[in-house]
């Protein structure tokens, strides 16, 4: 699970919780940072051991061999099933990524707990259609849906991309599509970091998030080429957040680049990224579903440069939302630092460039009570979540 | 010890709340890769907030549900609306899975010869079946509580039988001439046999500090730490009280590490009570050793990880031990300052008067720690070299 995965899930955790004192949800992930988040009551969580993948070199480098690594997580997964004894178990994870793991897990559940339900959770857009047609159907994930789910969710809108359709699910697995809708952020108090930047309105925020910061780091390099091009001379103050898994040493690179300009704030990660998104006037971001999910709920104007080149999920729901008029989409190719800093610097005086204010209207937020309903539909309403029965 | 194949090393650490016992567990740990580069270690932790700690290449972990320590040997469910059977249950099989799944050759386990209400016996048991050659290993601090309180939790524990039945060796952090453990806490022969004394453990990866190169118009730094920081703030609000007192002789400058679990309204209490005097707030604690080895007056509460860090790095120290529920601390501050290693200020004697009083008194000591008066301070590097020695036999 990656950090937008987690993120994910603890905000569906989050909200299960509050309206059911009942309701106890345990997080099963391998993000390594995952003791900084703060854990809402009725939640808690088990660590598995990492598994470093290609490229994603950010993780924690880890320790044991991947044959043993996917040994204990799967008993430990299987061992979670017979004690924990879940009604509810929903996957918020890519689904070809250790595919096999996911589905022996499921497997189990329908085998230990018949009447569990099991539910596949999926962002508003996987990826370009070839690649996720592909690799769904090396990794079997076409019959694990079919299967071994009940439901399938995703966290976005049938209108503005169609899973079933683009990803050729057959008729019984689109049948299961739920379109929940996207996650609204959490309301957020903001003094504590209002301290940190100058009082709007007389100088603007810009805020540039590197999401889960694997990929953030030719979006920051640029955005500071710019400014140091400036000698930080610019009309706004800037807040960067390169995000917790970037490589220390990139991460270092571009602190100390920022400890020498002047109006910037700088993060590696922090637990108030929502409060920064809050009183941002401009989001500048790599593109991931849970900083568009902010800058819409909070009407932010955003800006986005996924800097990977395609195939890539980032960039096709970039254009999604740019042919709404919600964002401004800067292509990898075109992601210069003179580009990028003539695009935020007319934003934040002009006004210029797409408000998601408007938009936020069209778009259906309300994911979370959406999830809440189906799951009440699913294993019935709140009052009745007894456990299920003990085994043996 | 299987021919070529990494050595492998399970360690269970039950922390509750803080991270005491999660950072002595890997100031061992990174000895024993110290000692075999090729080794890996997987830690099962149940602190909300592990791993917090770096940690080494070749080191994972696992954390499994938090139970939260309610009073001596009661134990509730930090989180999940579970009773405790349901918790432990779902603990005790995720040890058993990791046991199985890893197949250690040694598996260290910290200060619980059962873990919590005996939720080790099952794993402990499989491995005794399943790998035989697996060396099983209890890890003590140097003093774990007022003996009628300790033999009594372990006897209703079962903790007796468990170490006598499952373990191979005891480690005690510690030092027999300081604090008999097993003469305290009435081992059997059985046990005293298995026993062995390791010294005190701390970060030994970090190099002790220099000689002290602050220049002399520089005012001396006093660290204020409470560890994880839970209860800390009675001591952090009679600091600041006792730093309005001292003279205008006393100059200073301190740090307050309130840690990172103090209550966030503490914090901003703290914070404003701070203001205009010569402090800093840090949310580091425990971890914040390099603020401990450049302090030149250390002022803490006597934590076992804490107090080896003072001795380690041979600071002019101020304690102030916890009072209860346990006796641990009253009773480490008693043996250590005994020989002089620091100044101790009861909890019920702590007055901003007293306080000052011993801030003065130590910014201005010249005398340094007799050296022989040390306990032993290498033990995270000889429990390690114990536990390689197990695995060899």
């Amino acid at each position: 699970m990656g950090l937008g995965h987690t993120t994910r899930a603890l905000a569906i955790a989050s909200h299960l919780t509050q309206g059911n004192a009942d309701c106890s949800v345990l997080l099963v992930t391998d993000l390594p940072i995952i003791g900084r988040f703060h854990f809402p009551p009725n939640v808690d969580y088990v660590r598995l051991p990492g598994i470093a993948q290609r490229g994603d070199s950010g993780r924690a480098a880890t320790s044991l061999d991947v044959g043993s690594a996917l040994k204990i997580r799967r008993k430990i997964m299987q061992g979670l099933i017979k004690t924990f004894r879940p009604q509810l178990l929903v996957l918020e994870r890519d689904p070809s990524s250790l595919a096999v793991e996911v589905q022996r897990v499921l497997a189990f559940l329908r085998e230990e707990i018949p009447e569990a339900k099991a539910v596949w959770a999926l962002p508003d857009v996987v990826g370009e259609p070839d690649g996720v047609i592909e690799s769904w159907t090396r990794a079997s994930v076409y019959s694990a849906l079919d299967e071994l789910c009940d439901e399938v969710w995703v966290h976005g809108d049938q209108e503005l991309f169609d899973q079933a359709r683009h990803y050729r699910l057959p008729g019984p697995v689109a049948a299961k599509v739920v379109y929940t809708g996207y996650l609204r952020s959490p309301r957020v108090r903001t003094e504590r970091v209002r301290r940190k930047v100058p009082k709007q309105p007389h100088c603007p925020v810009v805020l540039v998030t590197g999401g889960g910061g694997a990929a953030g780091y030719p979006l920051v390099d640029s955005f500071l080429d710019f400014l140091e091009a400036r000698r930080g001379r610019v009309p706004f103050h800037s807040v960067i957040v390169t995000g917790p898994m970037m490589q220390s040493e990139e991460k270092g690179r571009l602190k100390a680049r920022a400890e020498r300009l002047p109006a910037l704030t700088f993060h590696r990660f922090s637990r108030h990224l929502l409060e920064y998104l809050s009183c941002a006037d401009l989001v500048v971001s790599t593109g991931g579903y849970n900083t568009h999910c902010a800058a819409l709920s909070y009407g932010k104007r955003a800006l986005v440069a996924p800097g990977m080149r395609p195939p890539n999920e980032r960039l096709l729901r970039g254009r999604v939302f740019e042919r709404l008029g919600l964002t401004r989409l800067l292509d990898p190719d075109e992601l210069t630092s003179a580009r990028l800093g003539d695009l935020v610097t007319a934003s934040v005086l002009n006004g210029h460039g797409p408000a998601g204010n408007g938009g936020a209207r069209v778009i259906p937020m309300d994911g979370l009570e959406r999830m809440g309903a189906r799951i009440e539909a699913l294993v019935g309403a709140p009052q009745g979540w007894a456990k299920a029965a003990p085994h043996r | 010890m299987k021919g070529r194949s990494a050595l492998r090393i399970m360690v269970y650490s039950q922390d509750g709340f803080g991270l005491g016992h999660l950072r002595r567990n890997l100031n061992i740990a990174i000895q024993v890769q110290r000692q075999v580069p090729h080794s890996v270690i997987l830690i099962v932790a149940d602190s909300p907030a592990a791993p917090f700690f770096r940690l080494p290449p070749r080191c994972d972990f696992v954390k499994i549900p938090t139970l939260v320590k309610v009073n001596t040997g009661v134990w509730s469910s930090d989180r999940l609306r579970l009773v405790n059977e349901e918790l432990l249950a779902i603990r005790s099989e995720i040890m058993e899975d990791v046991a199985t799944g890893f197949r250690p050759h040694l598996v260290l386990v910290d200060h619980m010869p059962n873990g919590v209400a005996g939720e080790l016996t099952k794993p402990l048991q499989t491995l005794r079946e399943h790998a035989r050659r697996a060396k099983i290993v209890l890890g003590l601090r140097d003093i774990l509580g007022a003996r009628a309180d300790i033999c009594k939790q372990w006897l209703a524990d079962g903790a007796y039988e468990a170490a006598e039945a499952y373990y191979d060796r005891i480690l005690v952090y510690g030092c027999a001439e300081l604090f008999d453990l097993a003469a305290e806490y009435q081992f059997s022969a059985d046990l005293v046999a298995k026993t062995i004394y390791c010294g005190y453990v701390s970060r030994e990866h970090i190099p002790p500090a220099g000689p002290t190169s602050r220049p002399p118009e520089r005012p001396p730094f006093v660290l204020v730490t409470g560890g994880g920081g839970a209860d800390s703030s009675f001591f952090m609000d009679r600091f600041l009280d006792a730093l309005r007192l001292v003279g205008s002789e006393t100059r200073c400058r301190a740090i307050l590490a309130v840690g990172p679990f103090l209550h966030r309204e503490q914090y901003r209490l703290l914070a404003r009570k701070a203001r205009g005097l010569p402090v800093r707030l840090s949310r580091l604690g425990q971890d914040g050793i390099r603020l401990l080895r450049r302090a030149d007056v250390v002022i803490s509460m006597a934590g076992y990880n804490t107090i080896s860090e003072v001795m380690r790095f041979r600071k002019k120290a101020i304690v102030i031990p916890r009072p209860g529920p346990s006796a641990e601390q009253t009773m480490r501050t008693s043996v250590l300052a005994a020989r002089g290693l620091f100044e101790v200020i009861h909890p019920h004697h702590l007055t901003p008067e007293t306080l000052a009083a011993a801030l003065a008194e130590r910014i201005s000591a010249t005398s340094m720690v007799d050296e022989r008066d040390l306990p032993p301070l290498n033990g995270a590097s000889r429990a390690a070299a114990q536990m390689l020695a197990e695995v060899r036999a």
